[in-house]
């Protein structure tokens, strides 16, 4: 495996942001999913070598990549947040980057790195006069500018508009086509849906869940929900009415609110239009409740707790 | 000598860079008001060397430029891009110091020249001249080799050349022999007290050391400043 993580632990004074993490990447490109501050940024970061774990190891390529500086002939890391040097030209900073790695025809690779992020045109354009996704592509390019056989790229689709967004994912998913390990982070489902078949999922810096995509999103899909239906007048009737759906699991009246917990979101909107038209209740609202990342997580995390049990 | 272009073209464009050329202006105005005024010659250049040139000027410029363009690096994060390239961690240290102490030089040019004509006219011997430019460049040096490895230690690292040079280089050093040996300013005067005359050199008042100590003594201290600095940016934990 390109990638392997084994039993990591990162302690920052008191703070844990990671705590026992372990899994492997080969080719393809595998998604590092989990919220902000769940620990992405820092995993990366240790495999990227800015950092040591307190606990465990890293291997990138069979190295240690704090140690053993070689590693980076063959691996290409696109920080979270941070530009390249703001006095230079794109141009100037990824064949300096390419010669620094040992690139044979620095300035050859760079034009083509450029091109392949669609930089060509403002390559002689100082970095400092880049937007934020003019500047996310250029890191793209300095990744890929020695041809890396590992890619470590963090929220790279942060300050790209959609059409952005769908190049850099056409990139990626070229180089992993092409038998490149990547790993990539980001709090957002789907992004990490459109690119990775493959996830592992951080909370609070464990991972929770890893899989494949499909599997992690029907775990979601499948979990309990809840749904807050508003109503115009007393909803007594229709939580009665609702009591005996299949789809329900548990229903709470507030005033004019009902908050109704179930499993099947799509089955209960029927089993409501039914109970609504039988209570003769009009109906002001449907909205469901918790659907943020972070309610996601927390399932996760209390499944995996259940499931450590 | 990627590394090397990269800083030094960040430390030229920098505002502070620029803001730090008011020291050595202010050194050559005074300089000329020596050149013009002065009744003793050769008080004046030894006054200049002691008191501006060496513990001010070359001192608060190189080491200035020096911690600031390692601490820019890690400010701004681009010290990531540093750190995933398979140079030796060594070699970046040596390639900042190199970039850092050559603008210092050119920051800190036109006061050494100074230096020179008060030293002619002082009418001290031509070796004079190439001993204060030999010590100068060699202060610069090691005011640099400590400013990068201070740099790579605390993102404070300006703040705290500063202190350390209006505190040790320009106070302290002056009241004790013990203080005085571990003065890079001082060290600095012993090379350019060399062929001076014994009343000049007393008013220069380098340590107890001779010229050639003095060089090694500089040039230890960049040798040791730059691999404390190479050992601390391959063993420190970037965000």
């Amino acid at each position: 495996m390109s990638i392997v993580v084994d039993h990591v632990s990162r302690n920052f004074g008191d703070t844990v942001a990671l705590s026992h993490v372990s899994f492997t990447a080969g080719p393809g490109i595998t998604g590092l999913l989990g919220h902000n501050g769940a620990g992405k940024s820092t995993l990366l970061s240790l495999l990227a070598g800015f950092s040591s774990p307190s606990e465990g190891s890293v291997r990138v390529n069979d190295r240690d990549p704090k140690r053993d500086l070689a590693v980076h002939t063959d691996l290409g890391v696109v920080p979270d947040g941070q530009g390249l040097w703001h006095h230079l030209t794109a141009r100037e900073a990824v064949t300096a980057l390419a010669r620094m790695r040992g690139v044979g025809d620095p300035s050859a690779a760079a034009a083509a790195a450029l091109a392949e992020v669609g930089l060509t045109d403002a390559a002689d354009r100082r970095l400092g006069q880049y937007s934020k996704g003019m500047g996310q592509r250029a890191k793209l390019a300095q990744a890929l500018v020695h041809d890396p056989g590992v890619l470590l790229l963090d929220e790279p689709l942060n300050g790209l508009d959609p059409a952005q967004r769908r190049h850099m994912i056409d990139v990626v998913t070229r180089r992993a086509a092409a038998g490149c390990t990547v790993l990539v982070s980001s709090h957002v489902l789907h992004e990490v849906e459109r690119m990775a078949p493959r996830v592992v999922v951080l909370v609070n810096g464990r991972v929770v869940a890893e899989g494949e995509t499909s599997g992690i999103k029907a775990l979601l899909r499948d979990r309990p929900q809840t749904v807050r239906v508003t109503t115009a007048a007393d909803p007594r009737a229709l939580a009665s009415a609702l009591a005996g759906a299949a789809s329900t699991h548990a229903v709470r009246v507030h005033d004019n609110t009902l908050e109704i917990e179930t499993s099947d979101p799509e089955q209960l909107g029927q089993s409501l239009s039914r109970a609504a038209a039988a209570s003769r209740t009009t109906l002001r609202g449907i909205e469901p409740v918790g659907e943020d990342l972070e309610s996601l997580y927390a399932y996760l995390t209390a499944r995996a707790r259940g499931s450590a049990r | 000598m990627t590394v090397a272009t990269i800083v030094f073209r960040r430390v030229l464009r920098a505002k502070r860079t620029w803001a730090l050329a008011l020291l050595p202006a202010l050194g050559i105005v005074v300089g000329y008001m020596m050149l013009t005024n002065a009744t003793d010659e050769k008080a004046a250049y030894a006054g200049y060397l002691s008191g501006l040139l060496f513990p001010l000027i070359v001192a608060l410029v190189s080491w200035v430029v020096a911690a600031s363009a390692v601490t820019d690096e890690r400010d701004e994060l681009t010290i990531l891009y540093l750190a995933q390239t398979p140079v030796a961690r060594l070699r970046t240290a040596v390639e900042t110091w190199l970039a850092t102490w050559a603008a210092s030089l050119i920051l800190v040019a036109l006061p050494v020249l100074m230096a020179a004509l008060l030293a002619r006219n002082a009418d001290l011997a031509a070796s004079s001249v190439l001993d204060v430019v030999v010590a100068s460049v060699l202060a610069s040096a090691a005011y640099c080799g400590l400013g990068v490895l201070v740099g790579f230690f605390t993102k404070r690292a300006a703040i705290w050349g500063l202190v350390y040079v209006l505190l040790w280089e320009s106070i302290m050093s002056g009241f004790a022999a013990g203080a005085r040996n571990l003065s890079i300013s001082q060290h600095a005067r012993a090379i350019a007290a060399r062929g001076v005359d014994p009343w000049t050199r007393h008013e220069i008042d380098p340590p107890s050391t001779s010229a050639g100590v003095a060089l090694v003594v500089l040039v230890a201290i960049v040798g040791v400043s730059l691999l404390l600095a190479g050992r601390r940016f391959s063993r420190m934990n970037l965000p």
